[in-house]
This record gives structure tokens, sequence and C-alpha cells, in this order.
């Protein structure tokens, strides 16, 4: 372990699950939600289908599913501004940069990689 | 910061293998649990491991055996549970990607 003395634990949430089918990303995002609440530093990622959770203009209510998505507008209330997306996954997929929740930083896999590494505690959804 | 990547499924039937790999940095390390060592001979971890050769592989040998696969690939090092802690240790952080 490094120093013990080290106090604050950055906490990173990495999605890789696209939405609606399981239910990963909701649990990912009350995970958010909840360390939010505690005032942790938390920082939420985004990669492979995990993307899918974020890109603009999807309809969940006409799945007759609770549309958990509009849910990521309470991580603002938090202040939980450190959300980053996978460029590369983007363009795997074929998504434009348009996205239904605000402050994503689109970062390179080398940038995404460095962001990640940087996150003492790191739980994968 | 040293990442410690640990998988425990087969890069055969899902994509974390190829998730990990584009995450690795040099100086991180793969711990290959469970049916993670299905990714043994996995062409994508092999091709890594000629072109990443800062990272270190490990994999528990128990299971392993346990499943009748067997290495000889020299930068793939078998450990047991005892060394799997203090692994988990001599990294900063980790990621159990599956």
């Amino acid at each position: 372990m490094t120093e013990l003395t080290q106090t604050t634990k950055s906490i990173a949430i990495v999605n890789t699950q696209a939405p609606f089918s399981s239910a990963t990303g909701k649990e990912a995002l009350d995970a958010a939600l909840i360390f939010g609440s505690f005032e942790q530093a938390i920082s939420l990622f985004f990669i492979g289908d995990g993307v899918f959770q974020v890109i603009g203009n999807q309809n969940a209510s006409s799945l007759e599913t609770k549309d958990y998505l509009k849910t990521f507008s309470a991580l603002t209330f938090y202040d939980i501004e450190n959300i980053y997306v996978c460029q590369q996954s983007l363009t795997e997929r074929n998504l434009p940069a348009n996205f239904h929740v605000d402050n994503i930083q689109v970062l390179t896999t080398a940038e995404f990689s460095q962001r990640l590494h940087s996150h003492q505690v790191i739980y994968r959804f | 910061m040293a990442m410690l990547h640990i998988i425990r499924n087969s890069g055969f039937t899902s994509n974390t293998l190829s998730q990990c790999l584009t995450m690795c940095l040099p100086e991180d390390a793969i711990l290959l649990m469970d049916d993670g060592c299905y990714n043994l001979q996995h062409p994508l971890l092999l091709e890594a491991l000629t072109k990443q050769t800062a990272i270190a592989v490990y994999y528990v040998s128990l299971h392993a055996s346990a499943r009748a696969l067997h290495n000889e690939h020299p930068s793939l090092t078998a450990i047991n549970f005892d060394e799997v802690l203090k692994l988990i240790f001599t990294f900063d952080n980790s990621i159990t990607w599956s």
C-alpha cells in the first residue's frame, strides 16, 4: 500500500454496459449518487457499450421501463463533474458526441487511461 | 500509479481482455484468475506481450491446471494465492474487469 497518511481517496466508476437490458447502468449511477451524497471525490468513466448510456435523444419511457437516464441530471446536484467518455468507443460505434448529460469530457484512449490510473478506488460496472 | 488489472473471464466470449489491454500502461500488471486463465493463449494477450513488454502478466496456477491449461510462454508467470495477496498490495490500485 502506498503511504497510509493519504486521507481523501478518489473513486472511479467505470461503465462498460449499455442501458435497459441489464440493471448495471442504473446500479452504477446509484452508486455514484450515493458516493456523491457523502461528498466523496468521484468520477464517472464510460467505455465500450457504456457510452450508449449517455448519448442524447433516447426515449426510454417508450420501453415502459423506469427511465433512469433522467437521473443523470442529479449528478450536477452532487457536484459530480468529472465525467469522461472514451473517444475510440464512440468512433467504433459511429456515435456523434451528442450527449444528454452535461460537462462530459471526451478523451482519447491514452488520456482516458491516464485519468483512470489516477484514482485510488475503481469500480467496474 | 501502477495498476493491477484482474481478469476473471474468457476474452473469447467477452471484450474484457481487449478493454483491459487498451487501458494498460507500461508499469501495470495483469492477473488472470478463474476463467481468466483461458486467456493464456489468447492472440490479443500474446500479441500484447510482444508489443508492450513492460507489462507483467500473472495467472493463478491452480486455476490454470484445473482447466488443463499449460503455459510455456516465459513472460506469463504462474503464482499461488499468497503471491496474489502480495501482488494486490504492491500496486497502487486495481481494477477487476469482470
